[in-house]
């Protein structure tokens, strides 16, 4: 974020009252007396009063429609009743920042999409200017007649419209003096995101609810500094790394089970994964090049960047070692094992990866997985922690317990965005469910050809006696329809879970 | 959470505060204080802003045109008052009370603002530092404008004779007098005037000449002044009273300067 400078920030302050004043004043001695076709002339101070709003809060609008109504009520040439604009003027502020508002964070990427904005900005002239004349019929005000108003009316609307994006488009400009500038990234980098996310979350069935793809959700206003590299490993045994959107560009191959193609813009970096004693060298071609190598019994990963970066994945279902090393800022070793695992984490001061490895009988402080598949947590840099659920070696995995996802809404993004950055807008990710791949999850990975359906619950190793949690909450349930086997009631609440209904 | 609650605070105050004016000044019959504060604070700028505005239109407070139209305002003025002093000087001075010729003068002033697009009301350039004060008749070289409903310092608002809320006391050339109120729609009709005679037998033709009647101390309406001309007759059979549009004499789109009839 790019916090505006103080100056900026006080011109922004003191251009809405001076806007004000100076659009009652030039209603009055300019826009009143033109002689305009029709007799008509249109309404600035409510073109200000709604433009206002819908570029910031309800608060300003409302703010902003009762003290420009109140001064048109009062200055000179009025003959109305003190109030009356203003209380006009004060709702229509009101309620047309309240629906943008509801608009823009309803919609799938946060945008503000301006020609939503000017609809409404329309929208609420016309309200605007039907609303005085209801109060001047509602007081009984002799020069409100119907005749007046069939007359006034359409006549002042359409001149509201044709002045409507010269007003939206100064004030846009000035309130965009006061507001942090997201230093955010493109739209297309988003939705492909957002694809990649959806896609995961589509082909694992439900296996992966604590995959989040990297400018997706919370980061979403804040891709996180340059460089660094997030890792991600879904439950099934999946690598997936997305980069800030900026710089970096995923390019996902799932070997044997299909794949994710991402769209052939950047063809940077190249992850190819096997699930057993396959050999994925993923390559970037300017930067950096990372292989990784996965084996299932006592195998070893590597991966190196020549230029920057070393990173060094070893990997071992039994008694194994995964290192994870980057020469200049970064030095991150591992050590799986599946039945007592070590983890440890080694960094410079200035990003801190943080690596929780638990196993069956992990001493560490990591979360526990009953079953014997090993889960890594990295936490990287800057408090956001990116959840890594690694069960490559291991088959079937027990859904998480106990673990709080990260970000447990990540459909609702936004909550983990500072409220000061999050005004009017809620970042939550596009989820599209197109391009969704034919493969499915779990122990797919074993062998492409035997795929075995993931189901979750079905199928799955799960710790015995215990009540099973929400996947995505960890939260213990109490209601039968969510501990239910049922295919569809799962189903159903995932959906549920996933449009932000509460049960 | 907590910002939509206060906002809404907010806007349960701003509401009620609203209707709160709203009542005040509907029960001081829309003159309460808030008027002439609104009046101190806008009344200089529009002051300013009608100069600038003016000096564009070109008909700005000075120059020669300016100085030719308010003599024929002065002029106007006067001979409508001769003209009242020659038809019927008597039976106007025992009625109204005129005491003696020259008794007003007239003060300039432009039009500096103007009200939405339902009410017919203006802002001068001339307030009660001028001497004007509120119901004194306004016009300007064609005919009656209307009257002063409010004063500020420097400005004065002006209520036309085509808004709704505007009745005057007319009288016909054959000597029928009768009521002419504004109809609210100026906008539409080029007859914004409505005339309605209080003599049941009299008989409207169009063309006839309408002139104010006057009121007690030329307050609001001093005698004399033309309006405007009958336009269509509507008159419906069997009605009471004969009733007409009349067309007037002053232009009120494009009002510039205008003359206020003060008492000396």
């Amino acid at each position: 974020m790019k916090e505006p400078s103080l100056a900026a920030r006080a011109l922004a302050a003191a251009a809405l009252p001076v806007a004000l004043f100076a659009a009652v004043v030039a209603q009055l001695t300019v826009l009143n007396r033109l002689p305009l076709p029709g007799g008509d002339a249109p309404d600035l101070v409510l073109l200000l009063v709604v433009a206002v709003a819908v570029v910031t809060t309800p608060l300003t609008g409302a703010l902003t429609g009762f003290f420009g109504g109140l001064a048109l009520d009062v200055a000179p040439p009025a003959s109305h009743y003190a109030g009356e604009y203003a209380l006009v003027f004060c709702l229509t502020g009101y309620a047309t920042a309240l629906v943008r508002t509801a608009l823009h964070s309803s919609s799938a990427t946060g945008d503000r999409d301006p020609v939503t904005t000017w609809t409404v900005m329309v929208i609420g002239v016309a309200v605007g200017e039907a609303g005085k004349a209801a109060i001047g019929r509602l007081l009984s005000d002799p020069d409100v007649t119907n005749a007046a108003i069939r007359h006034v009316l359409p006549g002042a609307i359409g001149y509201d419209l044709l002045l409507s994006p010269l007003v939206l488009w100064l004030v846009a400009k000035v309130a965009g003096l006061a507001q942090p500038r997201p230093e955010r990234a493109s739209r297309g980098d988003l939705i492909h995101f957002g694809e990649t996310a959806s896609a995961f979350r589509l082909a694992s069935a439900g296996a992966t609810p604590g995959l989040r793809l990297a400018g997706t959700g919370q980061s979403y206003f804040s891709p996180p500094p340059a460089r660094e590299p997030r890792l991600r490993l879904a439950g099934t045994g999946w690598l997936s790394q997305a980069a800030p959107p900026a710089h970096r560009e995923l390019r996902l191959r799932l070997a044997g089970s299909g794949g994710i193609k991402p769209p052939p813009s950047r063809p940077e970096r190249r992850l190819r994964f096997d699930g057993y004693r396959s050999y994925g060298p993923a390559r970037s071609a300017a930067r950096r090049e990372v292989r990784l190598r996965f084996d299932g019994n006592g195998s070893s990963g590597r991966s190196r960047s020549p230029a920057r970066r070393e990173v060094r994945l070893r990997f071992d279902g039994n008694g194994s070692s995964g290192k994870f090393r980057s020469p200049a800022r970064r030095e991150v070793r591992l050590r799986f094992d599946g039945n007592g695992g070590i983890a440890k984490s080694r960094s410079v001061p200035r990003r801190q990866p943080r690596l929780r490895l638990s196993g069956g009988r992990a001493g560490s402080s990591a979360r526990t997985y009953r079953g014997f598949a090993p889960t890594a947590q990295p936490l990287l840099a800057g408090g956001r922690a990116r959840k890594l659920n690694f069960a490559a070696n291991s088959g079937p995995l027990a859904p998480p317990r106990r673990v709080r996802t990260p970000g447990r809404n990540w459909l609702r993004g936004a909550s983990s965005v500072p409220s000061g950055q999050r005004a009017g807008r809620a970042a939550t990710p596009r989820f599209s469910g197109r391009s969704a791949p034919q493969w499915a999850a779990g122990n797919a990975l074993h062998n492409g050809h035997k795929a075995v359906k993931a189901r979750p619950g079905r199928g799955w190793l799960r710790p015995a006696r215990r009540k099973r949690l929400n996947w995505y909450t960890g939260t213990r349930s109490t209601s039968w329809l969510r501990r239910s086997r049922s295919p569809w009631r799962r189903r159903r609440q995932r959906l549920l879970q996933l449009v932000g209904g509460r049960r | 959470m907590l910002e939509s609650r206060r906002t809404r605070l907010v806007l349960i105050i701003l509401v009620v505060l609203a209707v709160a004016l709203v009542t005040i000044d509907f029960r001081d019959g829309g003159n309460s204080d808030a008027h002439s504060l609104g009046g101190r604070v806008f009344g200089p700028v529009e002051h300013v802003a009608g100069d600038v505005t003016g000096w564009f239109r070109g008909g700005g407070s000075s120059g020669e045109v300016s100085a030719l139209q308010r003599q024929n305002d002065q002029l106007r003025a006067e001979l409508a008052q001769a003209q009242t002093d020659d038809t019927d000087a008597a039976q106007l001075a025992s009625l109204l009370h005129l005491s003696s010729k020259n008794r007003w003068k007239v003060v300039p002033a432009t039009v500096i603002a103007a009200g939405g697009a339902y009410s017919d009301t203006v802002t001068i350039s001339a307030g009660s530092a001028s001497g004007i004060a509120a119901n004194e008749t306004v016009l300007n070289g064609d005919g009656l404008v209307g009257t002063v409903v409010s004063v500020t310092a420097s400005t004065a608002t002006v209520q036309l004779a085509t808004d709704a809320n505007s009745t005057v006391g007319v009288r016909m050339a054959t000597g029928q007098i009768g009521a002419l109120s504004g109809t609210a729609d100026s906008f539409s009709g080029s007859a914004p005037l409505r005339l309605e005679l209080f003599d049941a037998n009299t008989v409207l033709t169009p063309g006839e000449e309408v002139v104010t009647f006057g009121s007690v101390g030329g307050r609001p309406y001093v005698p004399g002044v033309p309006i405007g001309t009958v336009a269509t007759v509507t008159t419906e059979p069997g009605s009471l009273t004969p009733t007409a549009l009349v067309q007037p004499f002053a232009d009120f789109t494009g009002l510039g300067v205008v003359g206020v009839v003060v008492s000396k």
